[in-house]
């Protein structure tokens, strides 16, 4: 197990296009760490040049304490599971999970001891001898997993690796790699597009857009916190409510005015009104939990009408539409809402964010 | 009988799809075989059947020591001819296929000049090679330095066709060279089909190049390779022009078809030969298939 360090790494390839800027993240001895973002974000990218699929263009990767830059990918003491899984079609599940051992010439009886090991612990005991088209989708990504575990990997890279499932595996196999991570206290990259997988799996999360790190978090800091509007806005589900405007003083209290009408600021988001964002168009944010609907006027809330309801069983979501504007507001899924009603919204004061509304 | 209606009915469209493939196997397999073996099985004098029934022209290559020494010469020839060829073509179509697998600048070109082979009639490919090749040609003219651009190296005379091993040497260049671009073709649609995941997964799980080569091209090749051995080997051994061309001194068995049914009007012999050969086929085929299944296994087991 080691830690892992990237200093400035940067990813420019021969066309020009520069696929990862300035990247700086330390990943701890045994730590769970998610890479997320949408496609094209450089995540894939980030890890390829961990695993050494990819050369360095600039910035230094330190894996342990060992500068890794000009290590081939067999000497770096990682090993990396494959969104496609890319096993070998043409050989049986005993001879995908013993590869990497039989390249490094361990002797035979140890192979068979560790086949054994991942075999118990993947449950695929009576597998080894299908070949992986005979398997399940599930089977296919133990596998795949199971084949980079033998090889006891300083680092474990998992691209995507559970995006070829379906729903339900998907979840199951989520449990199924959290109990594996608490058994074996391997340091793990992960990269993912789905936010939620992030969330439920890491220890922290790098949210990154365009080449370049949003921010990087424990799941609540990143989810309570968020650095900016992207990360805010890509980090939770249903996705945070926007609302474009501005700042006024008005009897020295600060509200946020928007064509729809106006809110009193809560204290907590005085610093950061005045650090940055002050003078310049404004986005709020709030989370559809952080918004409470109510059909009798209140103090410093908004107005709006109903408009359509979603039900998910745990939760239900109303869509309140305030002019232009539409609003996710999670309701109680007992409670009953009058659909095309005017309706009252007060915003919890604390769970407010102020984004500026040209930065990402 | 019912139920056998009812399903060549709802089957009708796929037999009678069949139709074509057991006409082609009825007329081009069965019925020239069957007129092959029959016409192996008479005895011919001076272009007239002497005897039918009867297994005197296979005797013949035990009994009659002129016979006997100019079969076994030309089968010899022939098993030289196909044990090289066969494996020359699986490498160099290797190669070339891998070549243009990789993406570079002027693919497209490269891939042309390597398939231009195939498009040269043989005719013109054999004469080409027996104008540079022949007594008083360019080769030679070459080597003996009548050519102001390149040194003196014999002072005497090759003769490349009268000599047993340049000749069928030539013939073996000749055939590689034109047949090149089928094995290149086989091989390049199976390369296609490897994912280059699979080469990565193996270089962080520590192979080299040399590892994934043999671990995961040549399996994943297999198909193909088996396709081109079998081909090319079927294609050396009733190899014709070639030799018949370049070689006219040191005959294969090929070209001795060509000699007793052409011109000493026996096709007794000629169709025996053609038997003989078919045997060797199917032997050969059998037995590269062994082989490569034994590699296989060797080269995927745990």
């Amino acid at each position: 197990m080691a830690e892992l360090k990237l200093m400035n790494i940067n990813k420019r390839y021969p066309n020009g296009f520069h696929a990862v800027k300035d990247l700086n993240i330390y990943v701890s001895d045994g730590e769970f760490l998610s890479l997320v973002g949408p496609s094209g974000c450089g995540k894939s990218t980030t890890l390829r040049m961990i695993a050494g699929l990819e050369d360095i263009s600039e910035g230094e990767l330190y894996i342990g304490n060992r500068l890794s830059n000009d290590i081939p990918a067999k000497d770096r003491g990682i090993a990396m599971v494959f969104q496609s899984y890319a096993l070998f079609p043409h050989m049986t599940v005993e001879a995908n999970i013993t590869f990497g051992l039989k390249i490094k010439k361990v002797p035979e009886k140890i192979r068979k001891e560790k086949l054994n090991w991942v075999l118990e612990l993947l449950d695929l005991k009576g597998l080894e001898n299908r070949k992986p088209a005979e398997l399940s989708g599930g089977q296919r990504q133990r596998v795949a997993l199971g084949r980079a575990l033998v090889l006891d990997p300083d680092v474990l890279l998992l691209d995507e690796p559970l995006s070829n499932l379906d729903a339900k595996l998907r979840v199951k196999m989520r449990t199924e790699l959290k109990r594996i991570h608490k058994k074996l206290k391997s340091t793990i990259i992960y990269v993912t597009h789905d936010q939620a997988e992030a969330m439920t799996l890491s220890d922290r999360i790098a949210v990154m857009k365009d080449g370049k790190l949003m921010q990087i978090g424990t799941p609540s800091e990143i989810y309570n916190n968020p650095a900016n509007k992207f990360v805010a806005g890509f980090v939770g589900s249903p996705a945070m409510n926007f609302i474009s405007g501005e700042l006024k003083l008005i009897d020295n209290k600060n509200y946020f005015v928007f064509e729809m009408g106006k809110i009193e600021l809560p204290e907590l988001l005085k610093e950061k009104i005045k650090e940055s964002i002050k003078g310049k168009d404004v986005v709020l944010g709030i989370r559809p939990e952080d918004i409470e609907i109510s059909f009798e006027k209140d103090n410093n809330s908004l107005t709006g009408v109903t408009s359509i309801r979603e039900t998910l069983g745990s939760d239900d979501y109303v869509t309140v539409e305030m002019g232009n504007i539409l609003l996710t507001v999670r309701v109680e899924p007992e409670k009953f809402i009058p659909m095309d009603e005017k309706c009252y919204l007060k915003l919890k004061g604390n769970k407010m964010h102020l984004f500026n509304k040209d930065e990402d | 009988m019912r139920k056998i209606l009812i399903a060549f009915r709802k089957n009708s469209f796929l037999i009678y799809s069949l139709i074509p493939a057991f006409l082609y196997i009825g007329f081009f397999a069965l019925i020239i075989g069957f007129y092959l073996l029959k016409l192996s099985l008479t005895k011919y004098a001076g272009g007239d059947v002497v005897l039918s029934s009867t297994l005197y022209n296979y005797i013949k290559i035990f009994d009659d020591p002129m016979f006997n020494k100019e079969f076994s010469d030309a089968f010899r020839r022939t098993l030289i001819f196909v044990i090289v060829v066969t494996p020359l073509q699986l490498v160099t179509g290797l190669i070339t296929a891998m070549l243009i697998n990789k993406s570079f600048a002027g693919r497209g070109i490269v891939r042309s000049i390597l398939l231009l082979p195939l498009a040269i009639p043989t005719i013109v490919t054999t004469s080409v090679l027996l104008i540079l090749f022949s007594k008083g040609g360019h080769m030679t003219s070459l080597l003996m330095g009548r050519y102001s651009f390149f040194p003196k190296i014999f002072d005497y005379e090759i003769s490349f066709i009268s000599n047993p091993y340049t000749s069928i040497g030539l013939s073996i260049f000749g055939k590689v060279w034109r047949d090149t671009p089928i094995s290149m073709l086989i091989l390049l649609s199976g390369l296609q089909q490897i994912n280059e995941e699979q080469y990565e997964a193996a270089r962080t799980m520590g192979a080299t190049a040399v590892q994934n080569f043999f671990y995961i091209t040549i399996p994943l090749l297999m198909p193909s390779i088996s396709s081109v051995l079998i081909l090319r080997s079927i294609e050396a051994w009733k190899e014709f022009i070639f030799p018949y061309i370049l070689a006219p001194s040191y005959p294969i068995l090929g070209v001795l078809i060509e000699k007793y049914y052409v011109q000493l009007m026996d096709p007794g012999t000629a169709a025996m030969v053609g038997i003989v050969l078919i045997v060797c086929i199917l032997v050969t085929s059998y037995v590269l298939t062994y082989i490569l299944n034994k590699i296989n296994r060797y080269l995927i087991r745990a």
